[in-house]
């Protein structure tokens, strides 16, 4: 077989199967994380990641081998478990705010060591947060889910364009202006918190 | 969503307690959901290793255990006993059903075609994915009848393992019903299509080729354009255009625009450097800064107007490449020959008359005028460069 006809050909059921368990292994806590921040619900989360990763095995399973040695697999993942969701979403529950717990019960963003051993900081951090995450959810729908999708999945510019088919330009437009939302609300609360 | 609670239930059980009456402890088969509903993880690992187990595995109440052994029965070939496969087609488990559907496709010339034709209608859309894509993989080439109604399948999973399908028929694919592939919803079925319209090479039309390249989908995007790579490279000044995108201008008009960005520059170096062209030095430095800031509108306004990449094919839009036709890209040459016309008279109104001299002009001031005459000859010729060169820019 020459090295076009090999190219063509679809991956061996075996082969299939590693690629999949591997991208299993490393995309099922990202994504699950990433659903449980727009659903609350780790039943609903793990229901939709499953769901997805399943459209991914069967897709896998009709690429071509030059279709797998070019796929980016985490934005591609992204993509059909945001799909999943959406239909998910659109089926059963009105959108859900944006949660930054982790399914451990954890914060999203990052907490030092030095904090994890004193509480009351881990408190006031934790308060903050869920102030942020209130002022977050406050904003308008595309601000809203670019800026999580930017700063809370960590995806970047070209893969929430990608995400959402909208111009990366628009991206940028709306991360920078929901950041800038962001800090004027953060700052009418403070003033107001101060007096 | 498909799974219901039941299910849930089910999948969380399996992952604590699937324990074979074998010698395994509980911990040894749990693997994640997503695994263990394709049949992988550890009681497929235990399988594979123990294939003296595969029978009672079959049997086995638990359904993580049936599909991992359904899975690995499936890979042994020739081996395989397909009477357990088909019987496992008929479990009471999506997974199960399913994971006998895919491996049922893996057996070759001996892969039975009407129970997988019967399993194309079952209510879960993984089991019949699975079994589009077994038919698929026939060896003696897919059956079109039973696949292309089920291309208004409800579930786009299912719709894209179709086009694959379809798409593997070679010569006796249905082009058009891939070619129609391409307006569905769904991005992993446009995505599809265009691979299986790859796969037929010089059969399928490259319009819808060219028009999923602007696809709202990336992934559909670079499938396009990997397939039209593939097929044929383009060559410079033969750029491909799809038929019938109206909201591109046509190649006349484009060359009517790049012709006016050229020309008009003749009578705008006639009226800023002809007749009585010395004043100062300062008027001369204005005039030079004018013509500059003209040369950036218009070259502006050209990569705007002609948008990159939609320079005409051989002057027809939608021919195809190989055809037979003309590849000479004629407008092109056109646009040249009034650009090289358009060179030579503004080069002799600028430096025609610079050496002429005049009453109080010293050579200071001739050399001064000579410098802003060349500066202004390369601002022109810069700027009919970049009309042409955006008037053929390969993408």
């Amino acid at each position: 077989m020459d090295q076009d006809m090999e190219d063509r050909s679809n991956l061996p059921a075996a082969q299939v199967d590693a690629y999949y368990e591997q991208l299993v292994s490393t995309y099922w806590p990202p994504l699950q994380a990433f659903i449980l921040r727009r659903t609350g619900s780790p039943q609903d989360a793990e229901d939709i990641v499953q769901e997805a990763f399943v459209h991914a095995y069967y897709a896998l399973e009709r690429y071509s081998l030059q279709q797998v040695r070019t796929l980016q697999a985490r934005p591609w993942l992204y993509k059909i478990t945001w799909n999943v969701y959406r239909n998910y979403m659109s089926r059963i529950k009105p959108p859900a705010a944006v949660s930054l717990d982790t399914p451990s019960g954890d914060f999203l963003l990052d907490l030092d060591d030095e904090w994890q051993e004193r509480p009351e900081a881990v408190y006031e951090q934790g308060e903050r947060r869920r102030e942020l995450e209130t002022l977050v959810d406050a904003l308008p729908e595309p601000y809203r889910e670019v800026i999580g999708l930017y700063y809370f999945d960590d995806l970047s510019h070209q893969e929430i364009a990608d995400l959402l088919n909208r111009p990366v330009g628009t991206i940028k437009t709306h991360v920078h202006r929901g950041l800038r939302m962001l800090r004027k609300a953060l700052q009418t609360k403070e003033g107001r918190s101060i007096r | 969503m498909e799974h219901n609670d039941n299910e849930r239930r089910l999948t969380t059980h399996a992952r604590q307690q699937a324990t074979p009456a074998w010698s395994m402890d509980s911990e040894a088969f749990a693997s994640p959901a997503a695994l263990a509903l394709v049949g992988l993880g550890k009681a497929a690992t235990y399988l594979e290793t123990h294939p003296e187990y595969l029978t009672a595995a079959l049997a086995y109440s638990d359904w993580v255990v049936r599909t991992a052994a359904v899975q690995v029965l499936g890979k042994q070939g020739e081996r395989t006993p397909l009477e357990p496969l088909l019987n496992a087609l008929q479990d009471e488990h999506v997974a199960v059903r399913a994971m006998a559907a895919r491996a049922l496709g893996m057996q070759g010339k001996r892969t039975p075609v009407e129970p997988l034709i019967v399993a194309l209608h079952d209510p879960e859309w993984r089991v019949r994915t699975a079994a589009v894509l077994a038919l698929g993989k026939l060896p003696n080439g897919t059956l079109i009848e039973p696949l292309v109604p089920m291309m208004h399948d409800a579930h786009a999973a299912v719709r894209a393992a179709v086009v694959w399908a379809l798409g593997r028929l070679g010569e006796q694919a249905p082009i058009e019903q891939l070619v129609m592939a391409l307006q569905d919803t769904a991005w992993s079925v446009r995505e599809a299509a265009v691979m299986a319209l790859k796969e037929q090479g010089e059969r399928a039309p490259i319009a819808p080729l060219l028009t999923a390249r602007w696809d709202e989908d990336s992934s559909v995007r670079q499938a396009a354009q990997a397939a039209l790579d593939y097929r044929f490279e383009e060559q410079p000044g033969q750029k491909l255009v799809p038929e019938h995108m109206g909201r591109f201008p046509s190649s006349w008009l484009r060359l009517a625009a790049a012709t006016i960005s050229v020309v008009i520059l003749i009578p705008l170096i006639a009226g800023l450097f002809g007749g009585d062209w010395y004043v100062s030095r300062s008027d001369t430095i204005s005039k030079l800064i004018a013509l500059g800031v003209v040369c950036l509108a218009i070259s502006i306004i050209n990569s705007i107007y002609q948008r990159k990449r939609f320079s005409a094919w051989s002057g027809q839009q939608g021919a195809q490449p190989g055809s037979g036709e003309s590849t000479i890209p004629w407008h092109g040459v056109v646009l040249l020959a009034i650009s090289a016309i358009a060179l030579v008279v503004m080069t002799g109104l600028l430096l025609g008359a610079v050496t002429a001299g005049g009453p109080g002009i010293t050579a200071d001031i001739v050399y001064f005028i000579l410098v802003s005459r060349l500066i202004a000859l390369g601002c022109v010729s810069f700027t009919v460069v970049i009309v042409n060169k955006v008037f053929h820019l390969k993408r």
